[in-house]
């Protein structure tokens, strides 16, 4: 069986009980024209249909008439067949008789005391005094219940209340712990960052220091240099002027060395 | 072609006759006519036996369930509204009532599935006539049906039945069962399914 015919032998008993889609009845027939596996399903399932709906009815055994016993006892029933008129009276009636009834009730009295058992009717002292010691009695309980409850939320109250003491106790000392924790590492820090720039400072010195006698020694060298050039250049010049006079033969112009 | 329409118009002529006077029968037991009820009775004790028979496959039990069914429609009658079908609601009480009795049996009791359950009288005599052979051959066709039902579950019956024995429409067993519209569907097929299986291996 392909899953084709697994799809359309679904639609089979759809197709004969006339529940198909009409998209869904063509394709379900051009399918039963090519496929005889699902013919045979059809043609089971038609049988399985004609024998349903040929089945006939059973004759009955007997006859199932119903035979009341019993006098019409179901008080609705009784109502529903007064005429409207009787049906309205008699709803009056049943209310006044309920109202006059739940009064009696209410103000009925059953006592038991020393001398027996005292059905009465109306108000009794007794127990209107009896219903004011019960309020009263309540109202007490009710009291030392609010106390009892007022006392257990004080009790919790306070337990929580050690117990944030006991925390911010732990934090305080957390926090001291950190803070001298800090401070010894800022103290050190500044002690090795006081070292570390001493020293570079000194190394800078030395350096310039060095740098600038090297100057100083260079200018000095070079001062002495060009003393020695303008000396050198002062006697050539006299010795120049010297011979020139004396090519001259004037003897006004006189060397001083 | 005359005749055709003149019978259709009888036809439903009768019909719209014979719903009036179920509607007055209904409206007399409503107002405590005993006899008035048992015309009713007189008018549905077969389609209601025939529901319990193929329901509990029992002849005795659907007897007794009849009877309770239709004393319990009695005792009801005034909580029946006239605007919905007389045949619709005792439909539903006589199914409930049936799938009420299915569920009260003790487990592990089965009825048999071979039990011949439908009424037929055996011809005495050797030559029978035609219509004997007849009632003998319906009655084996019930026997075989009310022996497939067997393998449904009474909720699966139920449709069944009023799809297939009462020619009702989805729609209105839906309404009567008080089911969602799919799940009638449903039930139907996966009913309709077992059966094509029991029915045609016998075929």
């Amino acid at each position: 069986m392909t899953s084709e015919c697994k799809e359309q032998q679904d639609k089979i008993a759809r197709f004969l009980i006339g529940d198909l889609t009409e998209a869904e009845r063509r394709s379900l027939e051009d399918h039963l024209t090519v496929c005889a596996v699902c013919r045979s399903e059809k043609e089971s399932y038609a049988g399985t249909l004609d024998l349903l709906q040929s089945s006939r009815d059973e004759p009955v055994p007997r006859h199932f008439f119903i035979h009341p016993d019993e006098p019409e006892s179901n008080p609705w029933r009784l109502y529903r067949r007064m005429k409207p008129r009787w049906q309205w009276i008699t709803a009056a009636a049943a209310v006044l008789f309920l109202l006059v009834g739940m009064a009696a009730v209410s103000r009925l009295q059953f006592r038991s005391d020393a001398d027996g058992w005292t059905v009465a009717f109306g108000n009794d002292t007794r127990i209107d005094a009896l219903e004011e010691e019960i309020s009263k009695l309540s109202n007490e309980r009710n009291l030392y219940a609010t106390t009892a409850q007022l006392l257990e939320m004080r009790s919790g109250f306070e337990s929580i209340l050690a117990d944030m003491s006991r925390q911010q106790q732990l934090l305080l000392t957390a926090l001291e712990l950190q803070d001298s924790k800090q401070t010894g590492q800022l103290v050190s820090a500044e002690a090795r960052w006081r070292k570390d720039t001493g020293e570079i400072l000194t190394a800078l010195y030395q350096n310039v220091s060095g740098y600038r006698a090297q100057d100083l020694e260079n200018i000095g060298s070079r001062f002495n240099s060009l003393e020695m050039n303008q000396a050198v250049q002062a006697r050539q010049t006299n010795a120049i002027l010297t011979a020139l006079m004396q090519e001259s033969g004037s003897g006004f112009i006189k060397t001083e060395n | 072609m005359v005749e055709r329409a003149i019978q259709d118009r009888i036809g439903i002529w009768a019909q719209s006759s014979g719903q009036k006077q179920e509607d007055s029968w209904v409206k007399a037991s409503q107002n405590g006519d005993t006899l008035a009820f048992n015309r009713l009775v007189l008018k549905w004790e077969k389609t209601v036996f025939n529901i319990a028979l193929r329901m509990l496959r029992e002849r005795e039990e659907a007897a007794e369930a009849t009877q309770e069914i239709f004393f319990r429609a009695y005792r009801n009658i005034d909580r029946f509204r006239q605007k919905s079908r007389f045949s619709a609601w005792i439909y539903r009480i006589a199914l409930n009532h049936c799938i009420s009795r299915i569920r009260q049996r003790p487990p592990g009791i089965h009825l048999s599935l071979d039990e011949q359950k439908c009424a037929v009288n055996p011809p005495k005599q050797l030559h029978v006539t035609e219509t004997q052979l007849d009632q003998v051959m319906r009655s084996e066709e019930c026997d075989r049906v009310l022996g497939a039902l067997a393998y449904l579950t009474p909720e699966q019956r139920a449709v069944i039945e009023l799809k297939f024995f009462q020619g009702m429409t989805f729609e209105d067993i839906a309404g009567i069962l008080e089911i969602p519209l799919s799940t009638t569907k449903s039930r139907l097929y996966s009913g309709l399914g077992i059966l094509k299986v029991h029915l045609a291996e016998k075929t």
